[in-house]
């Protein structure tokens, strides 16, 4: 896979993000997106007829899937099929394990989507993108710069550090700011390429940060993949007050993410088998 | 509302929280939308939330929560317990890590208690 490649992935789940946010687009425009890439389309089906979305009769069009689920849950099911497939495999160049990676990238989206929705109040489709691509520059590393990876990898390794830490400590920048130098250069929305800059801080006054920090940190806690730190990851300073999240909110969020947790699984063998 | 037996009751959408009993199936221009028995998720509460259905049967699970029957086994809940403990240890002096902690503690006593 090559830089146009990851370039062409963006364009291909920007295209889709836009047809969804049309009001005036239906779910025909919407499916005829989709079905012009059959393996895609084939895939999405694939998923809301696995044991994740629990139907009891069987899904046979992207119309009915669409309607049935909503535009938006079938725009993020598009975004997670597309990147996971376009970066599922390794150069083995390293031994980054990429289905962890992802398990944990899939995870943090969708807890991300429910934080999004219970504490701000509404949903965003690049909200969720965030949530899934927030750790593309370790995916970038892996592919791009193998070497440095591995020099990575040892020193956390060798001196009990995070990833995190080691990124800054080796390479003098972490995969957030690797990951949002490139989403810029792909001209990806900059509400999107900030979040993924700062989801481990600092937060600042950036909600989609803390949402997707929070969610990050959650999905590494309940052991949903990882993405490729031995040791859980902290909050970052102040997430939690920005969000506004006390003991009650918070312990309400984690009762709602264990739900969902359990579909997390069948969703993503099916993405992936 | 209660249905027959006494074991259903008609519950508005808006008051569905995830993990009650769906009762009856869902049933919708004749197609099955959610299956007797299916444990509500919020994804499958959305999902009733867009086809614009209003109520459904839900297993008496007001009663249920009363009873506070333990579903997980006492071995399985303190290995859980113990593996939150693990992953959090590093944390005991991040206010914020005390909290996720906590409340992850409490949300796995709330589930081996059938709360």
């Amino acid at each position: 896979m090559g830089h146009r490649q990851l370039s062409t992935l963006w364009g291909i789940v920007q295209q889709i993000q836009r047809v969804s946010q049309n009001p005036r687009s239906t779910a025909r425009d919407l499916g005829k997106i989709i079905s012009s890439d059959i393996v895609l389309s084939t895939r999405v089906l694939r998923v809301i007829n696995s044991a994740a979305y629990g139907f009891s009769y069987k899904i046979r069009d992207l119309d009915q899937a669409i309607v049935l689920l909503g535009h938006r849950r079938v725009v993020d099911l598009c975004t997670s099929i597309t990147a996971i497939r376009s970066m599922m495999d390794g150069t083995a160049a390293t031994k980054f394990d990429r289905p962890s990676f992802w398990r944990h990238s899939l995870a943090t989206a969708e807890f991300a989507r429910l934080l999004q929705k219970r504490v701000i109040g509404k949903e965003d489709p690049e909200l969720f993108a965030a949530g899934l691509l927030c750790n593309i520059g370790r995916i970038i590393l892996d592919q791009f710069l193998p070497d440095e990876f591995n020099a990575v990898m040892t020193h956390a390794a060798k001196n009990g550090t995070s990833l995190l830490d080691a990124e800054q400590e080796v390479l003098g920048a972490t995969h957030a700011e690797i990951g949002s130098w490139a989403a810029s250069a792909w001209k990806i929305d900059p509400t999107l390429c900030e979040a993924i800059r700062v989801h481990h801080g600092p937060i600042g006054s950036n909600q989609w940060a803390a949402v997707v920090n929070v969610a990050y940190v959650y999905a590494q806690a309940t052991d949903a993949g990882s993405p490729g730190e031995q040791d859980l990851t902290s909050l970052a300073t102040g997430t939690l007050s920005l969000l506004k999240l006390d003991n009650v909110r918070l312990k309400n969020l984690v009762t709602e993410m264990n739900m969902e947790s359990s579909l997390l699984e069948p969703a993503f063998k099916a993405m992936t088998d | 509302m209660w249905s027959w037996k006494g074991l259903n009751m008609q519950k508005p959408v808006k008051d569905l929280v995830p993990g009650m009993e769906v009762g009856e199936d869902v049933i919708e221009r004749d197609a099955m939308i959610i299956r007797k028995g299916t444990i509500l998720s919020e994804s499958l509460i959305q999902r009733l939330h867009d086809r614009g259905i209003n109520r459904i049967a839900i297993t008496g699970a007001d009663d249920k929560a009363a009873e506070a029957t333990p579903v997980m086994s006492r071995d399985e809940y303190e290995k859980k317990k113990s593996l939150i403990a693990g992953k959090f240890a590093k944390y005991r002096d991040d206010e914020q890590m005390v909290m996720l902690e906590k409340c992850m503690q409490e949300a796995l006593e709330d589930q081996c208690y059938g709360r």
